[in-house]
């Protein structure tokens, strides 16, 4: 009854119209009523999670990306970034994959990820005639990477939600070349995509103009080798970090660049500032959809359910994926995980499967609930930047999606993509 | 058309709200920054610095989600809801005010009321109430009340299209 | 209003630690206990690994009878319960064995009744310590050897305190934070539980654990009130009763896990020092000496020292 009412309510006001965050309180309470549960509690969860350490990079990185477009920061990127790459095919989309890559490397987080990522991409790709459709689409799977680079929060997650039992350096090993297949993957994706739409590559305009081009993004490259360094030589956490980019940001763009005056600050902080809350505002309500979704064993149940429909490893292992991406369709990664792992990784224990191995699979897997709708807080972020209905990137994600399943099936299927770096390091 | 005076009220308000939102926000990257400069220069890690960010992030969120209540930008699946007769149009559009309205109505009274109940409880680190980390939720809740009141009887800024 | 008395009652219990964790598994013979006693009427349905929210949050779900049982650590009670600092004080405690009989005994069984006033029911206190230090630099002697390293601190003000008494430089972080800090020497160290310092693989990283044994602060395993107002007054004693006999069962369970960490760390190549308290102690008595100033808290800290 409880369990109906949750997913009835939410589904229908969904579909009816209303906006996901009220959709999702509004099943919440319906719910609540039904349980004879306390409403104060639905609110405690959401107010809770809108204040959350864990969330507070995200609105900083929102707002480091807006102050680097409006201060002609992320202009100076992208100008080299076609120098570079512009004459590929889909040159925008391959340097939004890479910069995933490596901006993944610093924040750990597929949000902050594509906060900080797509925040400059998305518009520079509109900007170059790109389809906003696909300039979401590549940098928000992209954005996917991030949470396979190490350092990544959600293996630290992973690692304690299965009882601290596995080793992280061993996790952040597994997940490198798992990256780098997903990276490579989809910049095979955005080639082909590119080709097919026949998007603008510019020809290459020499090295002297990389050169120059180059000089000109140098401090735009700094702020990355910033986080970067100052994460790892442990000068800050990465949300400090993302503090350091704000400062550092305005710094540049209005001092050096002179590009940012006061009225494109206030305008850069109002941006941030309503592109995030519309982000954060779901996910307080997602957790209290979650909360519910917990108390109900809903997880559970559904292991329950597959237990009794194979013993064959490989085959508990693709249900246990399916599960998951079903589980991932309406909630946030980390809830997921940490209700996820206690009741999986016992199970596939029992069939043999090497924990470390799973963890990759587990993470790959939620982050995917993460661009899938319809709760997935990067498609949110992306469709939120580049301001589109997330239908329309919906559309046309079918091939990023695949990339996606191939690298999960490959990964699921080839224990040593994941367990070579481990044993050799 | 010179606009209903309570209109002009509410833009008003809804100026408040985006200008706390924007300043709460600028707020947090000076915190946060100000920690790592306390841990190296002070040598002295501020205690208070990560609990007062996390309260002014619920008031960015919850101020900024007022505004996008007014503006009937959040997040929503438009497919089915824009089909259809005007007519038919018309009573969804209500039906997501009215359940707009109605999570605002509660999480004002059940914000204020995390509020009170946890006032008199010290924050850990920062001294200040524990209750301000609902200060948030109540105040947004209020304002997404009146914004989706305001929707509800036919006012509000002109709907952005593709949001 | 009270259970009928024949009707069937399924009270949810959370903790943030994952099944196997000895408070977890307390509770899961409290609750195969209550079933027994009450022939299969009162059942606990438990939600481990931080299913259920963050300790601070639990604490409110069972305030607003959202839940029925929560174990949290003393440190999550100081602030809304400032008479709990007593049990966190730095060096209150000597040893295992008197922190056990200070909260079996009268300080022990006053201190569960403070939890009333904001809607929650002290059941028992469970073990969380001893707690020391472990770093990434050396073995630390003296409080000479933590000055200027930076160690991380839970957002509690007395540990804060504690820490800065000490010579440290305390460095606000979430424990799931710490692994990488440790890594990246964002922090030199941090101070914890044999098992969470072994389970948490903070090991790894930290290879110096010096047994300062600074803080016995236990864990509490708390109801909510209205909860357990509606049931009748026999099962209100018999979830007493129960409570109160799980605590063995979790000394069990944390001096056997207690060993086993040992065990493992020692293997995998950690030096542990034994430092002589005393000059920590001192340290820290400015500290203990605020505290205590508060009436209230100075009664208890004198019951608890002059406890056996
Ligand atoms: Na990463
Ligand atoms: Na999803």
């Amino acid at each position: 009854m409880a369990v109906w009412t949750l997913f009835l309510v939410f589904a229908a006001a969904l579909l009816l119209g209303v906006p996901v965050a009220f959709a999702l309180l509004v099943s919440c309470i319906a719910t609540a009523l039904v349980l004879g549960l306390p409403l104060i509690a639905m609110f405690l969860k959401m107010g809770s999670d809108v204040g959350s350490v864990a969330l507070l990079a995200i609105p900083l990185f929102i707002f480091t990306g807006e102050l680097m477009l409006r201060g002609g920061l992320s202009d100076r990127m992208i100008a080299l970034a076609t120098a570079l790459v512009g004459h590929v095919k889909g040159g925008l989309g391959q340097v939004a994959v890479v910069g995933s890559t490596l901006f993944g490397g610093v924040s750990g987080s597929a949000i902050a990820d594509v906060s900080a990522v797509g925040g400059t991409m998305i518009p520079q790709m509109v900007k170059k005639g790109y389809g906003a459709d696909f300039a979401v689409n590549v940098t928000i799977t992209a954005a996917l990477v991030a949470l396979l680079v190490p350092p990544s929060h959600n293996m630290i997650l992973y690692s304690a939600a299965a009882g601290g039992r596995i080793s992280i350096t061993d996790l952040f090993a597994a997940g490198l070349i798992p990256a780098g297949l997903l990276a490579i993957t989809l910049m095979i994706t955005t080639w082909l995509i590119a080709r097919k739409r026949g998007y603008p590559s510019l020809p290459f305009p020499g090295w002297r103009a990389v050169a120059r081009t180059g000089v000109a993004a140098i401090p735009g490259l700094m702020l990355v080798m910033i986080i970067f360094v100052g994460i790892r030589a442990g000068i800050f956490t990465a949300v400090e970090s993302a503090s350091i980019a704000v400062v550092y940001a305005t710094l540049i763009t209005g001092l050096v660049y002179r590009q940012l005056g006061w009225a494109s600050f206030v305008k850069a902080a109002t941006g941030a500032a309503g592109t995030a809350s519309r982000v954060l505002f779901v996910i307080g309500a997602a957790g209290a959809f979650g909360w519910l979704m917990a108390l109900l064993e809903i997880p559970s149940a559904m292991v329950d359910l597959l237990q009794g429909v194979t013993d064959q490893p490989v085959l508990v292992l693709l249900l246990i994926i399916l599960i998951l991406l079903l589980l991932g369709t309406f909630m946030d990664m980390a809830p997921l995980l940490i209700i996820g792992t206690p009741i999986f990784l016992p199970v596939v224990k029992a069939y043999g499967i090497d924990p470390v191995h799973f963890g990759v699979i587990m993470i790959l897997t939620c982050g995917i609930g993460l661009i899938t709708p319809p709760v997935g807080s990067v498609l949110f972020v992306g469709t939120g930047i580049a301001r589109v209905p997330v239908e329309t990137a919906m559309k046309t994600i079918w091939p990023f999606y695949a990339a996606c399943m191939i690298v999960l099936l490959a990964v699921t299927f080839i224990p040593q993509l994941s367990l070579a770096l481990p044993s050799l390091l | 058309m010179q606009r209903p005076s309570f209109s002009r009220a509410l833009d008003r308000l809804e100026a408040a709200s985006l200008a706390g939102a924007a300043i709460t926000l600028v707020s947090i990257a000076l915190l946060q920054a100000w920690q790592v400069f306390g841990r190296y220069v002070l040598n002295a890690s501020p205690g208070w610095t990560e609990p007062v960010a996390l309260i002014l992030m619920g008031l960015t969120v919850m101020l900024g989600a007022s505004v996008a209540v007014r503006h009937e930008t959040h997040f929503r699946f438009g497919m089915i809801a824009e089909g259809g007769s005007p007519a038919r149009r018309a009573g969804l559009l209500l039906l997501a005010r009215v359940i707009a309205a109605l999570c605002g109505l509660l999480m004002a009274i059940y914000g204020t009321r995390l509020m009170l109940d946890d006032w008199e409880v010290p924050m850990a680190g920062a001294g200040l109430p524990s209750g301000l980390r609902f200060l948030g939720l109540a105040l947004g809740g209020l304002l997404i009340l009146v914004f989706a009141l305001e929707r509800i009887a036919g006012g509000g800024p002109k709907p952005v299209e593709g949001e | 209003a009270p259970h009928a008395a024949d009707a069937a009652i399924r009270l949810d219990a959370v903790d943030v630690h994952p099944p196997g964790y000895p408070t977890v598994e307390a509770v899961k013979w409290m609750g195969e206990e209550l079933a027994r006693e009450s022939g299969g009427r009162i059942r606990i349905r438990q939600f481990p690994s931080g299913q259920l929210g963050a300790e601070d949050d639990t604490l409110g779900f069972a305030r607003y009878h959202a839940i029925h049982f929560c174990r949290v650590a003393v440190a999550a009670l100081n602030n809304p319960f400032p008479e709990t600092r007593a049990l966190a004080l730095p060096y209150v405690f000597r040893s295992t064995d008197h922190m056990r009989r200070v909260v079996d005994g009268p300080v022990g069984t006053g201190l569960l009744n403070v939890f009333e006033r904001r809607g929650l029911v002290g059941l028992a206190y469970y073990d969380a310590a001893p707690r020391s230090f472990y770093n990434i630099r050396g073995p630390i002697e003296t409080p000479a050897d933590l000055a200027g390293l930076k160690i991380r601190s839970p957002l509690s003000d007395m540990v804060l305190e504690t820490l800065a008494a000490m010579g440290a430089n305390p460095t606000p972080l979430s424990f799931g934070g710490v692994f990488s800090a440790l890594e990246t020497h964002l922090i030199d160290g941090a101070e914890n539980n044999l098992p969470s310092f072994e389970s948490s693989r903070h090991f790894e990283t930290a290879r110096f654990w010096s047994e300062t044994e600074h803080s016995f602060s236990p864990d509490a395993l708390l109801m909510s009130k209205s909860a357990f107002d509606a049931l009748t007054p026999a099962d209100r004693e018999l979830v007493k009763d129960v409570a109160r006999r799980s605590v063995q069962v979790m000394r069990q369970g944390w001096d056997a896990r207690v060993a086993e960490a040992r065990r493992i760390v020692l293997a995998a190549g950690v030096a542990i020092n034994r430092p002589d308290p005393a000059p920590f102690a001192a340290a820290v008595e400015p500290v203990v000496r605020r505290y205590i100033a508060d009436p209230v808290l100075g009664d208890l800290y004198n019951r608890i020292r002059t406890e056996g």
